[in-house]
């Protein structure tokens, strides 16, 4: 008995000494959590917009986001740039004395051998640069990008599309991102899938020094974890929460919430080519029954209303605009005079890609009832809705949209191109979608923006937009120096905790 | 004996064979374009198709199975379409965590349970026995989500003796392999009590104890042995099971196992790493059972002479 109790007491002392050592680190470090995982490091080829979080450490771009702000650019390893007057060639000055992580220095060349990557390889963000003819190199610190057509969209999508080394990625490719090399402030360190990613504070840094000396990444699916983590202090800061912790959070006083509008904004897509949605009074009925205010007060307790197309915080977004109040007499009314007979209503909703979307989608349906609209929901995986989307086989899908800073390849995919089968043709609203793309005058883009906005929200076609959502973190309290983006990606580069 | 091992194993093959068809075959026929998946939302047909083309997804749904197939039997399980990387890398990255999960969630509730059950069972109609029931009940009845939830808001946040989340510590692995383990642990008390309580009430055991064989003896030669017999059936079972990805409580404790691999390449219909996965999980599975129908004879002298 007696050699049993020593044993159970050694082990006690083993397991308390084990979890005491871990505080004793002398370095700072910021642990930072979100639910998905790293995909793969290549930022060319990834849609998963969760990378930049990553990217943003170890990757530099030419341009990035004015950090006061949140939009329009500031220099990064563009020193200068200018756009030609027909829209068609972009000059940059690059930064001269940088070097990539392992040594190599950064010129012309990079910038070519990065981008061009567009031209010679079929990548999942090639659409961004479907009109990117060439870059020409000038001298060593100069180059020409070069479009086909006019583009407006040469600095935003270039955030997504950081400089990379040239001759290391002559050399090995796309193998070059299983560990990534680049000039950003942090490098790449480790990184065990479905565990952690590492990035230690790059001491050769051009810009700005860090303040940690590590920081990591992990990712933690579930909700109720990633809380208990932040609130135990085991992570500093929790990304992507649901407002339902909230008040979890507000009992605990080492931790704070930060609220940031995203970019995201939920709608509903109508099938505008079968009726009872060929009739613009059905259409009209839709957006007056819904309770934008109520969704957005008690079932998400935070966001706001939609005014339309372009979201609060990105280009050409009208601030005098009123979201659609609802009017049930007047919704009635409308269905009444309408065309429609009576039939099911059929919604189709995702599971798992927006925060409460089986609540909202019920509350729609309610709405809907309430004028006098039979509609029924069909909750399905997101595999399912995608290809039913796609085939047009719904009357309405609940959706959403993610803008990186410019509504462009949301309207020219989802109204022009038609990508989710409404079967919506509006000849003027597609000739402003063609002809904002090629606008170089920006005063002149951003009236084309707002009518073609103004268009969609009278029509009621092909979208009824319902709300902008928020974007909630739980981080311990005296974190600073983080950049939040309306893209939900922040840039962590200079967070630590400040005195 | 050997005769018998040869035709189970050539059987194992066999269901691997009906495990490969089926699963290929439900993956293909439920709805979802892994291409569609893979691009932007709102992404042309177009550039769909072509992304269908480049990953081999037009050709019929018999020729891909037949190639990959003959990748698989030479161990080439074929590359993820999500995560561009050879499946079986990723498969190996994760299954020592799900090794590691699984075998103390088994281990542990073996360690627990079967002394209770047998314990109960010896000494029946008292406290003990009372409170072995009572942790059968409860054990089977507890959602693991909400089991698991609980002990991160009591052990980490409130107490603050454990971590809520991770891989890698002692600490961190009791949690999860306790919220794995204790529906088998309440299974295998019931089953132990249940079987200790019948062989001690069979005429031989009182021929036993009338030739003057201890108590203790009793327990651990006879009782122990026959009990073990429906137990060891029940725990490989489990283990297999669980091997094919505690999915929940890998999710809820970010225990980088394959059953959330698993879970997030079914969403994203990503069919190569899907059917490895299965290939993988199903191996493991019919391996254990021969393992344990193997230790079934070793036990139960009465099947050795079939």
């Amino acid at each position: 008995m007696k050699s049993i109790k020593l044993v159970i007491f050694l082990l006690t002392i083993l397991w308390l000494l084990s979890s005491c050592l871990v505080g004793f680190a002398q370095e700072k470090v910021i642990t930072f959590a979100r639910p998905e995982d790293i995909q793969f490091m290549d930022p060319y080829d990834n849609i998963n917009i969760t990378n930049l979080i990553i990217d943003y450490l170890v990757y530099d771009r030419l341009v990035e986001y004015n950090p006061e702000t949140g939009t329009g650019f500031v220099p990064a390893l563009a020193t200068e740039w200018s756009v030609s007057p027909d829209g068609t060639e972009y000059t940059f000055k690059l930064r001269q004395g940088v070097k990539f992580h392992n040594g190599e220095p950064f010129n012309a060349e990079c910038v070519k051998v990065s981008l061009e990557r567009f031209v010679n390889e079929k990548l999942r963000r090639g659409s961004d640069w479907e009109t990117l003819k060439e870059v020409e190199i000038v001298d060593d610190y100069t180059v020409i990008v070069r479009y086909k057509q006019p583009s407006v969209l040469c600095l935003t999508t270039s955030i997504q599309a950081p400089m990379l080394p040239a001759k290391a990625f002559k050399e090995k490719g796309v193998a070059l991102f299983d560990n990534p090399i680049g000039t950003g402030a942090f490098t790449f360190t480790e990184w065990k899938r479905g565990q952690h990613i590492i990035c230690e504070k790059n001491p050769d840094y051009w810009g700005e020094p860090a303040y940690i000396d590590k920081f990591i990444y992990l990712p933690i699916n579930e909700d109720s974890t990633r809380l208990a983590a932040v609130l135990t202090g085991e992570i500093d800061i929790a990304d992507t929460m649901p407002p339902d912790q909230v008040p979890l959070a507000e009992a605990e006083p080492n931790v704070e919430i930060f609220r940031m509008l995203a970019w995201d904004q939920i709608y509903l897509g109508l099938k505008v080519d079968t009726p009872p949605f060929t009739d613009k009074k059905f259409r009209q009925a839709v957006t007056l029954a819904l309770d934008r205010e109520n969704i957005v007060k008690f079932i998400l307790k935070g966001g706001r209303p939609s005014t339309g197309n372009i979201p609060q915080g990105v280009f050409a977004f009208d601030d005098s605009l009123t979201p659609v109040k609802r009017d049930v007499e007047k919704a009635k009314q409308l269905v009444k005079e309408s065309i429609y007979d009576g039939r099911e209503i059929r919604i189709i909703v995702p599971t798992g890609w927006y925060p409460k979307s089986k609540d909202v989608a019920q509350a729609i349906q309610a709405e809907l009832m309430e004028v006098g609209i039979n509609a029924t929901l069909e909750i399905l995986d997101g595999a399912t809705f995608a290809e039913k989307r796609a085939a047009g086989n719904y009357d309405i899908y609940y959706t959403g949209a993610s803008q990186p800073g410019d509504v462009d390849s949301f309207i020219w995919m989802r109204i022009h191109n038609d990508a989710m089968a409404s079967g919506y043709i509006n000849e003027e609203l597609n000739k402003l979608i063609e002809d904002q793309r090629q606008e170089v005058d920006s005063e002149k883009r951003v009236e084309m923006l707002r009518k073609i906005e103004n268009i969609v929200n009278t029509e009621v076609a092909p979208h009824a937009f319902v709300y902008q959502m928020e974007h909630l973190y739980f981080q311990r309290t005296g974190i600073t120096g983080y950049r939040y983006y309306g893209n939900k990606c922040p840039d962590l580069r200079y967070v630590h905790y400040g005195e | 004996m050997r005769k018998y091992i040869i035709k189970r194993i050539l059987l194992c093959f066999l269901v691997l064979f009906g495990v490969s068809v089926i699963s290929f075959g439900i993956l293909h026929l439920t709805p979802g374009d892994p291409a569609r998946l893979l691009l932007p939302d709102g992404s042309s047909q177009q550039e769909i198709n072509e992304l269908r083309e480049k990953l081999g997804l037009n050709r019929p749904v018999q020729v891909q199975y037949l190639i990959y197939m003959r990748g698989a039997i030479k161990g080439d399980l074929g590359n993820s379409l999500y995560f561009k990387k050879p499946n079986l890398d990723l498969i190996k990255e994760r299954i020592p965590a799900t090794l590691i999960l699984t075998s103390a969630a088994v281990f542990g509730s073996l360690l627990f349970s079967l002394p209770l059950g047998i314990i109960a069972g010896v000494k029946q109609g008292t406290f003990i026995d009372l409170f072995a029931m009572l942790f059968a009940l409860l054990g089977q009845a507890m959602s693991p989500v909400w089991l698991g939830i609980l002990m991160i808001f009591i052990f980490s946040v409130k107490l603050r003796i454990l971590p809520s989340f991770g891989y890698g510590s002692i600490q961190a692995l009791i949690m999860p392999a306790v919220t794995l383990g204790l529906p088998l642990a309440a299974l295998v008390t019931r089953l132990a009590r249940a079987g200790t309580i019948d062989v001690l009430s069979e005429d031989y055991i009182l021929a036993i104890r009338a030739k003057g064989i201890g108590e203790k003896k009793i327990i651990t030669r006879y009782v122990l042995k026959n009990v073990l017999i429906p137990i060891t059936t029940v725990v490989g079972l489990q283990f297999a099971v669980f091997m094919g990805g505690a999915v929940v409580t890998e999710n809820i404790f970010s225990w980088p196992g394959i059953g959330k691999l698993a879970i997030s390449a079914i969403y994203g219909r990503d069919f190569p790493l899907v059917q490895a996965i299965m290939l993988v999980v199903a191996t493991f599975f019919v391996s254990i059972n021969l393992l344990v129908d193997i230790v079934y004879t070793l036990l139960d002298p009465r099947l050795k002479f079939n």
